[in-house]
């Protein structure tokens, strides 16, 4: 297995795009990434592009091949749509990782995309429902909202929490948005305003929720001797897994955990040879607030039970004990489903370059986790400075 | 005789059971929905009876519904961790005080003063 290195990113903003197209946003965070790192376009030997909704919300398919021709890549390489849910755009780029790492071709690009907000609520509930199991969850009108209402509910009586603890990872993701100009939400807020906002899926509130985003991110991976072509410093991939979790809700022993996460991570940081405490940044998939306590969890990086005590008593902003989701993470870089994974590794690369308008001081050593449906899908990546 | 509910389930005509299929070649339990053993491949499936009764694992209350729930909102879903070993998801009639752990049954037509053709079920007081 070869070395293989992120060499260049692109991204657009996440949020309103309403009179871009699809493959316009994949196309011009595409072309970021390729100009960046300094690669010609005849070196790219394959394309893998994360979505998840195209279909029902833009009535687009084989989007990798359409945005492909717009970046006027030639030699019919192959070009693939991969679809994962949440987790679309971080299985995209395991893909184009074991392309590089296995020398199927020296240079990669991997693009994740979504555009959603000309889409009503309920559009959009329907279409992310397409992750859920149809025949035995969905029928009780559950929605994701719902499936982490349940997951805090179940997470508060086996371990302790407050409202006030949840909040304070809200409060953390907003407030690091505001730094962040990719960022679609980033806000100052306070505990009375988070208590306040609507209820979605009880005790869930609005602001415990990401929003519906458009936007598009992407990455040039390539082997060692095409990484010197960049002007920007290349960032390592260290390690890169890809698990599979229950694909329904009633399946999971614990409401309050997911599978799929504890395996990927354990397997992220022995393939790394990395331990959790090792790691500086965190960009980790907070879809919504609970799900930031549970995945910290998850991942080994915070004690089981103490993911909400962590983020109320500061440990986990920028300059805490371990940095999580300083991008603004979902709750406020939003969510656009199949870019989601492909801007986190955006993000942790930006970070480990030193280029982070929210800069974790001298992080060397960056994880990014992508969870999709109800918990079938995660990646768990690990990325380190040469 | 078998009543067949828009959850996609079944329950009895007693209205007291849920429905699973059980593999003939090597007598796993799985989901109803499953035609295919996922023990042993076998496509030999026997439906067999679980009482509905067991305990609240979880429940929310579902205010921002898919498009085909609009109507129905708002509404509590729970997850029920049932005696025979299963968890099953479903409506939960909630009431006030109901707390996770609390034993619950599966509502039926005669029990329940709505008829409800969804899988669903109320803590047993």
């Amino acid at each position: 297995m070869r070395e293989v290195f992120v060499t260049g990113i692109g991204s657009t903003v996440f949020g309103r795009h309403r009179d871009t197209a699809i493959e316009t946003l994949a196309a011009r965070a595409g072309a970021e990434a390729i100009r960046q790192s300094g690669v010609e376009r005849d070196q790219i030997g394959t394309v893998y592009l994360g979505n998840f909704i195209s279909g029902p919300l833009n009535g687009k398919e084989v989007l990798a091949g359409i945005v492909a021709d717009r970046l006027g890549l030639s030699g019919n390489i192959p070009c693939t749509k991969v679809e994962g849910a949440c987790a679309s755009g971080g299985i995209a780029f395991r893909h184009a990782w074991l392309a590089v790492a296995y020398g199927m071709c020296d240079v990669a690009l991997v693009i994740g995309v979504e555009k959603m907000t000309h889409a009503s609520t309920s559009q959009v509930t329907s279409a992310l429902n397409c992750a859920m199991d149809n025949e035995l969850d969905a029928p009780s009108g559950l929605t994701f909202p719902g499936l982490f209402g349940l997951a805090w509910r179940s997470y508060e009586h086996k371990y302790g929490l407050s409202r006030e603890d949840v909040a304070s990872v809200v409060i953390k993701n907003k407030s690091n948005g505001l730094i962040n100009p990719l960022a679609q939400m980033g806000a100052t807020l306070t505990f009375d305003e988070i208590a306040a906002s609507s209820m979605i899926a009880d005790p869930l509130q609005l602001f415990d929720c990401c929003p519906a985003s458009d936007g598009a991110a992407a990455l040039i991976l390539t082997s060692k001797e095409f990484a010197s072509k960049s002007a920007k410093q290349p960032v390592r991939v260290l390690s890169s897994v890809q698990t599979s979790g229950a694909p329904q809700i009633a399946k999971h022993l614990d409401l309050c955990s997911f599978e799929a996460t504890v395996k990927a991570a354990n397997q992220a940081f022995q393939l790394a040879q990395v331990r959790p405490a090792h790691v500086n940044v965190v960009e980790l998939h907070d879809c919504f607030s609970i799900a930031e306590i549970i995945d910290s969890e998850d991942l080994g990086l915070i004690p089981r039970g103490e993911g909400a005590r962590w983020a109320r008593d500061g440990r986990t902003t920028v300059n805490g004990d371990v940095a999580i989701n300083p991008s603004g993470g979902l709750l406020a870089k939003g969510h656009p489903v199949g870019a989601t994974g492909v801007g986190q590794i955006y993000e942790v690369v930006a970070q480990l370059r030193g280029e982070h308008p929210n800069q974790v001081q001298g992080a060397k050593i960056g994880l990014t986790h992508n969870l999709g449906g109800t918990g079938v899908a995660c990646t768990v990546n690990l990325f380190g400075v040469v | 005789m078998y009543r067949q509910l828009i959850w996609g389930g079944l329950m009895t005509a007693a209205d007291k059971f849920l429905i699973f299929h059980k593999c003939e070649s090597c007598g796993a339990r799985c989901d109803i929905t499953a035609q295919i053993c996922p023990t042993c491949l076998s496509e030999h499936l026997m439906p067999a009876e679980v009482l509905g009764e067991g305990k609240l694992a979880s429940w929310t209350t579902i205010r921002k519904p898919p498009l085909q729930f609009k109507d129905e909102v708002s509404y509590e879903v729970g997850v029920f961790d049932l005696d025979a070993g299963v968890r099953v998801t479903g409506r939960f009639l909630y009431n006030a005080g109901d707390r996770i752990g609390d034993r619950v049954m599966l509502v039926n037509s005669q029990t329940n003063d709505v008829q409800l053709e969804k899988l669903a079920f109320k803590v047993i007081r």
